[in-house]
């Protein structure tokens, strides 16, 4: 009995010795992953690919809630409601090296960084060539694109400060290594890389509504919106008119207007960022930040309630609502799908933009068309309120349009800067100090983000293309 | 010291034990045996360094969760760290230093001969949670026998590629031949803070305080004159700190006034020529400070060996079962810890209740996003249920004298099953309809360990012993992750009543490892001794190309006071020189990261989304861990031991971080870059005051000094994260900000030393006002200069009482949590203010380290070494007092004792710095994790 216990240990110890004797028992791969080289093989890999690159723009850090924020608090139409709030350091252009925010610099890497392992993969040519491979090739160069521009928008100053001669941020378009420290390029540069992967894209992707992801009528939205900024007007409109006339994309009806801020996708849903329900208990996210019963850490200023309530049948001023003070206050544009504050699509590129842009260009390009510009202008406004009668479209006019239809959307700080603009954020309840930046304007170095500290002491390429001032 | 049980024991000659061996003489002391790595030795022939730790005399009695919680000051070269008061939380330990940055920094722990599974295993599926449960929790304190410490290579090299940072051998209670007894231990005891922590200003101060800062901000930043500022203030301070009739008292409304604890052990042993066993059962009960913060559980341990009647076959099993349960509430900076919000917004001026008995909500800072936190308390539960088995099955067979196969098995199994629970009622809860994660996570370690020993005396003076192994690890762990919201009620707090499951997932991960392994000791006539361990390990955590590790050590030792020449000296009783030197290694901390890898889980649109997981390094290795020691052992007069040891660790191949430029779309690639440096020297004197009379007193002093030093980084680039530097040339922890220079007189204003690089280099010490001028430097480092304990063993006729101390000094603390809360010198109205800010800057001439308080104060969390304070102190670590009834009275009974106790831990402490618990995490950074408690408890053992 005793030794037959024995000898079964012995034979445990013999099998152990067997099973370990050879290097594969010690090949281990985790449950959730594959080695890269062998994980995008067939068009369906290149589908999760794509799918891998859209989450990254998701991050709170980016379009999740961080590029909203600094776009919108930065402006004169919305703030922090109050002081120790989320997104102050925005509102006061706190912002320096040391406490900077990586997330505007190291997502869009992250993210072009994605696409450039799926281009490297589709370029090897172990895929078979299909329409759906071309289209996936033209979204993933469009979100380098958009990624590239947002680089540089917020970290580079305004092109048409100094035709883009300025500092913009390092042009990444191949896999890099751990050991790569690319310097910075031009603004100028940065430009020419985003036209370039642009006009690529808009070759390859299809005009099908392909609601969350790139498709032709996004890839020219964005064209619009590069054009727009680098001040080739004429380009810029030719752009958005083209949407306007051929896509698919209408303007949602008046009656509508309200509730669609808790659809999913609207009829106006060039280029919406998908947020899941999924990610209902993911706070950090921008509609927590705006929700009363959330962060609520935003609130529209008293100057954009004003300004909202020059036409008192204003559609838009339904999406005025009550914060915990009672004050009227709160813009109501991400209101939550199935009560969950946090989910809201991010509505990247809307075709009220795309008519604002037309007007805008139209007024602004070498050959000024007046015509066009009254009808694109006159559609937003009486959609927003039927009774109104035509006007004559004039820049300031179509600034004020514009913040009042894409406000929280993302745009206000860089409208202002783009032309050179400045704005003045006092009274109502501001609460900004002498010491901080009341007036945004492009001559100010708190304008631009500064590069984050760490990406410097990283990269010594980087090291003495700190922004000015910083 | 206690002779007596030994583990897997080869030389059980000595064990024919009875009570008289602790009285012999001295002589015996020289054959008292340890336990060292696979096997026992005798204490007088080891020559490396290690530390043993009677049971007896260290954890008897004391009422504590975890045995690590009393090595502080036990023993030198050890340090421990408590991360957080709450019952189970997790510890940090460290044996001579800081090695490493990424691969772990904790010594391997080793139970009966088998490598177990130690530290944190706490899993949660919130991000950013603080919950954690100490493992070691498992094992129940009192069935540990004894432990040693094994430090330098030549003691711990034959662990090879887990040995670089120390191994804690345990070894549990076996039986002892002879009458069987049994015996029943019960104790129960309350706990309480050990020490007063942020004390925050009452109602009336927070007034004064608020009104002065604002007052402040009218004049300095707003322009205001006399008069506006101070109806300014007036009309501020009734918004943000009003008068209320009764101040709030947030601090008892929250908490509890004191936590509890209680213990039932019931254990029995005996045995006769052949076989033995232990066996024990336990239940303990620990209640922390707040409802939801609790420990308990159910212990079982089994160990019987037997041998054969010709003593050639040997079999024996360890078996322990327990199942324990805790539930914790958040730390750090999370609202729902209460510790925090306590010196975060609940200040005295807002009231708890209204008047009708409801919850008051209107704070003045409503749109925080925060609830009442006394309503929301102990809403949420945070709970982990842990399951362990071990079991382990040995047997050895002497081939033919002094050669002995022995083979041993191990399964180590641990069920860990973690819930999270916000129900509606919860601030949490609410956003989701309630919400419920469950994580059953399952950990699975095989152990397989076959070893050939043969010891043998050749010409009554050549002793040899030489041994060959074989081991296999393989450890699994496997967790499901499901996750549900939409509850109609809180009552039914399990998935199936969920509307909407948002999570499914489950995984797994493996970590296996390869090891062959060899020793070969010989000694002269007890004179002169040498030894050399080599072991080679292959894992499963290495790329291909650096798989395999070389790890050995050699040493050597001569007792000086075996040699002729030294027979004229009867005083010194023993006298041994020993020197060692070897390379451990330390493997990296994440099972994956040579892979170049794909990972899903970056979904979109609820499609399956992939991307690059990882920058791949293929060349990743083991980092070394060469380690020099000597030392010597003596002992005198037949009193006085004592031992010292110097050491010098070099950690090369250092698994660094290095961060990339993040256009890379990374932030960071694992790289074996750098090295380290951790030198020390170690003292442990022991003392028998009174030895042979009716009183017996034992003193001891355990010190400790240990440098640690970065000797070189990636490109020898410092590393900068936060207020902290690893900088080449100084100590791992090292905090980088600003130098503070003290507070105007004349002004009330801060300053800061500039910094700045003059021309040839030196610093620029001129003062500036503006901390954005000022450059940041080295301030300081947490380490201590010198750490130790002093412990007292003493009894007389039935009574028996033993003390520990323990010290530390040098040290420094960075309390950063005030800069950013209590003491943010005004800036934000609504903040709790700490008691230090009462000696704020009021009027010119004033000397004091606070600045004027204004409100939106500019220049408030600079960090700087404004709050770097040093912390010396000394603690009494655990005291009992015991007391046997006279047998004579007993006897009639026939009970073979009964004794009653009363023990404590940390009764008493002295500090240099007040505000918080000295024993802080090991990087000093100092947070609002629950402060450390201490204890009294009362008991009886009854054995019969």
């Amino acid at each position: 009995m005793k030794h037959n216990s024995l000898k079964f240990l012995f034979i445990a110890a013999s099998i152990s010795i067997g099973l370990s004797s050879c290097d594969g028992y010690l090949d281990q791969m985790p449950s959730n992953a594959l080695p890269s080289d062998e994980s995008i093989n067939n068009i369906e890999d290149v589908g999760s690919a794509l799918n891998g690159v859209y989450s990254g723009l998701l991050s709170s850090e980016y379009y999740g809630a961080d590029f909203i924020s600094r776009a919108e608090v930065g402006g004169e139409d919305v703030q922090t409601s109050t002081p120790s709030k989320r997104t102050e350091n925005f509102y006061k252009f706190m912002y320096r090296q040391n406490n900077a925010p990586t997330g505007l610099w190291k997502i869009p890497y992250q993210v072009i960084n994605r696409v450039n392992v799926l281009l490297q993969a589709i370029e090897s040519g172990k895929i078979t060539a299909s329409p759906q491979l071309d289209n996936a090739k033209g979204e993933a160069l469009a979100v380098r694109a958009l990624c590239n521009f947002n680089l540089n928008i917020v970290y580079g100053y305004p092109y048409q400060k100094d035709k883009g001669a300025s500092l913009g941020a390092p042009i990444v378009e191949k896999v890099l290594t751990a050991n790569d420290m690319p310097a910075r390029n031009t603004v100028a540069e940065g430009y020419e890389a985003i036209e370039k992967d642009l006009t690529t894209a808009l070759g390859l992707v299809s005009d099908k509504v392909n609601d969350g992801h790139f498709n032709k009528w996004a890839v020219l939205g964005l064209q619009a919106r590069v054009y727009l900024y680098k001040g080739n007007y004429d380009a810029a409109f030719n752009c958005a008119e083209t949407i306007i006339k051929e896509s698919p994309y209408k303007l949602i009806q008046n009656a509508d207007y309200l509730a669609a801020w808790s659809n999913e996708y609207t009829s106006e849903s060039i280029l919406d960022l998908h947020v899941s329900d999924l990610s209902s208990g993911n706070r950090e996210l921008f509609g927590y930040l705006v929700d009363p019963k959330g962060y609520a850490a935003i609130a529209a200023t008293d100057a954009f309630i004003e300004l909202l309530n020059e036409y008192p049948n204003d559609v838009r001023l339904g999406l005025l609502k009550e914060d915990a003070a009672g004050v009227k206050c709160i813009i109501n544009k991400y209101p939550g799908r199935n009560g969950a504050s946090t989910v809201n699509n991010i509505r990247v590129i809307r075709l009220s933009d795309i008519y604002l842009i037309a007007a805008e260009a139209a007024l602004r390009k070498s050959s000024p068309d007046q015509a066009k510009a009254n009808s694109y202008l006159n559609k937003i406004i009486k959609r927003a309120i039927p009774t109104a009668s035509d006007v004559v479209a004039t820049l300031p006019m179509i600034d004020r349009e514009r913040r009042k239809e894409l406000v929280l959307e993302g745009h206000r700080l860089n409208d202002i800067l783009r032309v050179g603009g400045t704005v003045t954020r006092e009274g109502g309840r501001h609460f900004l100090n002498n010491t901080d930046l009341i007036s945004p304007n492009w001559n100010d170095y708190r304008c631009v983000m500064p590069i984050p500290q760490a990406e410097i002491d990283a990269n010594v390429n980087l090291q003495g293309q700190q922004n000015p001032e910083y | 010291m206690v002779i007596s049980f030994i583990g897997m024991a080869t030389q059980e000659v000595a064990i024919k034990a009875n009570l008289q061996i602790f009285l012999k003489a001295d002589a015996e002391v020289l054959d008292e045996v340890m336990v060292v790595a696979y096997g026992t030795a005798k204490k007088a022939s080891f020559t490396g360094a290690a530390s043993t730790i009677s049971a007896k005399k260290i954890l008897k009695d004391i009422p504590i969760n975890s045995f690590e919680e009393v090595l502080q000051g036990s023993a030198p070269g050890v340090t421990v760290n408590s991360n957080s008061g709450q019952p189970g939380a997790a510890l940090s330990i460290r044996l001579r230093g800081t090695g490493s940055m990424n691969a772990g920094n904790e010594p391997l722990y080793v139970i009966d001969g088998i490598p177990v599974v130690s530290g944190d295993v706490a899993v949660s599926g919130v991000s950013g949670d603080t919950k954690s449960f100490n493992i070691m929790s498992s094992l129940n304190p009192s069935d540990i026998e004894n432990i040693t410490i094994l430090k330098d290579a030549a003691a711990a090299s034959l662990y090879g590629s887990r040995a670089a940072n120390g191994v804690v051998l345990i070894t549990t209670k076996k039986g002892q031949e002879g009458k069987t007894t049994i015996s029943f231990k019960a104790n129960w005891g309350i706990t309480d803070w050990a020490t007063k922590n942020r004390e925050t200003v009452n109602g009336d101060q927070q007034r004064e305080l608020t009104y002065e800062a604002f007052y402040n901000e009218g004049i300095l930043y707003k322009d205001y004159d006399e008069v506006q500022a101070k109806q300014y203030a007036q009309q501020n301070v009734d918004v943000w700190a009003p008068k209320l009739d009764r101040y709030s008292d947030w601090e008892s409304a929250l908490f509890k006034s004191n936590g509890s604890m209680e213990n039932y052990e019931f254990a029995a042993q005996g045995g006769n020529e052949n076989t033995n066993f232990y066996a024990s059962l336990a239940y303990k009960n620990e209640k922390g400070m707040v409802e939801s913060s609790w420990m308990k559980g159910f212990f079982g341990r089994a160990n019987v060996s037997h041998k054969s009647n010709d003593g050639k076959i040997k079999m024996g099993v360890n078996i322990s079962m327990s199942k324990q349960s805790s539930s914790q509430v958040s730390e750090g900076y999370a609202y729902a810890n209460p510790y925090f919000v306590t010196r975060w917004y609940a200040i005295p001026n807002i009231p708890i209740y209204n008047e009708d008995g409801s919850f008051y909500e209107g704070f003045p800072i409503a749109n925080l996003g925060v609830a009442n936190p006394v309503k929301d308390m102990n809403l949420d539960k945070s709970l982990s249920s842990v399951f362990r088995s071990s079991n382990s099955l040995w047997a050895s067979y002497e081939i033919i004298k002094g050669l002995i196969l022995k083979q041993t098995l191990s399964y180590d199994y641990i069920m860990n099953e973690a819930t999270t629970h916000w129900p509606k009622a919860s601030h949490n809860g609410n956003l989701h309809q309630g919400l419920m994660i469950k994580i059953p996570y399952q950990n699975h370690n095989i152990y397989s360990s076959t070893v050939l020993n043969y010891i043998t005396t050749i010409n009554e003076k050549h002793n040899v012993d030489v041994l060959i192994g074989w081991d296999v690890d393989d450890k699994k762990e496997t967790y499901v992750e499901a996750v549900g919201k939409g509850y109609s009620t809180d009552l039914l707090p399990e998935l199936e009543n969920s509307s909407t499951p948002m999570t499914a997932s489950s995984g797994y991960s493996r970590d296996r490892l390869l090891s062959v392994l060899s020793r070969f000791n010989y000694d002269y006539a007890g004179k002169y001794y040498i030894s050399a361990n080599y072991r080679r390990d292959g894992s499963s955590r290495l790329g291909i190309n650096k798989r395999w590790g070389n790890f050995w050590s050699v040493s050597g030792a001569w007792r000086i006071s075996s040699e002729n020449f030294m027979q004229g000296l009867p005083w010194i009783n023993d006298l041994k020189l020993r020197v060692s030197y070897g390379i451990n290694g330390t493997l990296p901390s994440k099972l994956y990261s040579h892979l170049s890898l794909m990972s899903t889980g970056y979904d979109y649109q609820d499609k399956p989304g992939i991307a690059p997981g990882t920058i791949p390094n293929p060349d990743l290795a083991w980092e070394r861990n060469k380690n020099f020691n000597v030392g010597f052992d003596t002992r005198l007069f037949e009193r006085l031991s004592f031992s010292f040891d110097y050491y010098n660790r070099l950690t090369t191949d250092l698994l660094q971080d290095v961060p990339t430029s993040m256009t890379v779309g990374f932030t960071s690639a694992l790289k074996n870059v750098g090295s380290m440096i951790n030198r020390g020297v170690e003292i442990d004197i022991s003392y028998d005051i009174f030895k042979h009379s009716a009183i017996q007193w034992t003193t001891g002093l355990a010190l400790s000094h240990n440098k640690n030093k970065i000797d070189k980084l990636y490109d020898g680039k410092d590393i900068i994260s936060g207020s902290s530097i690893l900088r080449e040339g100084e100590s791992y922890y090292s905090w980088w900000a600003r130098e503070w220079a003290g507070v105007d007189p004349q002004t009330g204003e801060e300053q800061w030393v500039l910094n700045t690089q003059n021309k040839d280099g030196s610093l620029n010490k001129e003062l500036t006002k503006n901390p954005g001028e000022a450059q940041r430097i080295i301030i300081g480092t947490p380490d201590p200069k010198l750490t130790g304990g002093w412990r007292n063993s003493l009894s007389w006729k039935g009574l028996e009482f033993n003390a520990l101390f323990s010290f530390s000094l040098g040290g420094k603390l960075l309390d950063d949590a005030c800069l950013t809360y209590t003491d943010t010198d005004g800036e934000n109205a609504y903040y709790a203010i700490g008691k230090q800010q009462l000696n704020r800057w009021q009027k010119p001439g004033d000397i004091t380290d606070v600045p004027r308080r204004i409100n939106n104060y500019t220049y408030a969390r600079y960090s700087s070494d404004r709050h770097m304070h040093t912390n010396n102190y000394l603690r009494l670590k655990s005291v009992s007092l015991s007391y046997s009834l006279p047998k004579q009275w007993l006897n009639p009974l026939n009970i073979n004792n009964l004794r009653v106790f009363v023990s404590g831990s940390n009764l008493l402490t002295f500090q240099s710095y007040d505000n918080v618990d000295p024993e802080q995490p090991i990087n000093g950074n100092v947070n609002f994790a629950f402060p450390a408690m201490k204890s009294v408890s009362f008991g009886l053992e009854l054995s019969l």
